[in-house]
């Protein structure tokens, strides 16, 4: 029930959130309404990172308590950190084009280090089919998420470290955030897409670990049938 | 406003893919 009102709340939210930058906050003096596109790209941007931070945190949570669960909230994060990267990526593009004049460059190294984040991650999804067993792979998922969130900071700071296309933070430290090179009203935009897009993270974390949970069941459960029919074959259970 | 078909393919694809995920998630969900 709670997680439902969770899921109004943050819907209610990105709506508003949306109306806010589509027809509220004037558009950019240099860049027009393309600009408007950042509002979307930055929050899923900032998600992504997210997600996948949880799918590590998870990872080295199984690696050190053997408790399931922790494997659960590592896929999770894993699966919806695919779909904000893809959206980060896809609402790069959208704005790179009318102001780059280009989709895609792969010299950019922010580019090409986050699609390098989609790759690896889809890799782990992928990797997590190889086996049945529940144990074995969390311990491979999650020494493949501990691994793969290397380049969650390489990604984020690509901008500082190499020279390229794509812009270094407007509000990346605490000090930008109360003096930022943009004007209050797209810093607040900003702000509030991002708590919009927050909450709906927290909405499909909670509904995907659920769902994790109950496939988990019923893998144990048609794992336990099958190991029954097959004592029962072999003449019944051992007493 | 200006650059409307990047606009409208950036917001269409990310709200309506949230929207798409949230479906998705509650048909797998009542599935179980």
């Amino acid at each position: 029930m709670k997680t439902r009102v969770l899921g109004f709340v943050a819907a209610f939210a990105v709506a508003a959130a949306v109306i806010t930058a589509l027809f509220i906050v004037p558009a950019d003096l240099n860049q027009g309404d393309a600009q408007r596109i950042m509002y979307v790209h930055v929050a899923s941007a900032w998600l992504a990172y997210l997600s996948f931070g949880v799918t590590a945190i998870g990872g080295i949570g199984w690696l050190w308590r053997r408790d399931l669960r922790f494997d659960h909230v590592a896929l999770a994060g894993a699966e919806i950190g695919v779909m904000f990267t893809a959206f980060a990526i896809w609402g790069g593009m959208m704005w790179a084009r009318p102001v780059w004049g280009v989709f895609w460059q792969w010299e950019d190294p922010r580019l090409t280090t986050t699609a390098l984040l989609l790759a690896l991650y889809i890799g782990y999804l992928l990797f997590r089919r190889l086996t049945d067993d529940p144990e074995r792979r969390a311990t491979r998922a999650a020494i493949v998420g501990i691994i793969a969130a290397i380049d969650i900071p390489i990604v984020h700071f690509s901008v500082e470290w190499w020279r390229g296309l794509h812009q270094t933070p407007t509000i990346g430290s605490p000090d930008r955030v109360l003096n930022p090179a943009a004007p209050m009203a797209f810093v607040g935009t900003l702000l509030a897409m991002l708590a919009a897009f927050t909450l709906t993270w927290m909405y499909f974390m909670i509904r995907r670990y659920q769902l994790a949970r109950m496939q988990a069941e019923r893998e144990q459960a048609a794992r336990l049938e099958r190991l029954e029919a097959a004592a029962t074959r072999a003449g019944g259970l051992p007493q | 406003m200006t650059d409307l078909p990047f606009i409208v393919a950036a917001y269409g694809v990310i709200i309506g893919g949230l929207g798409l995920y949230a479906v998705f998630l509650w048909r797998r969900l009542r599935s179980q």
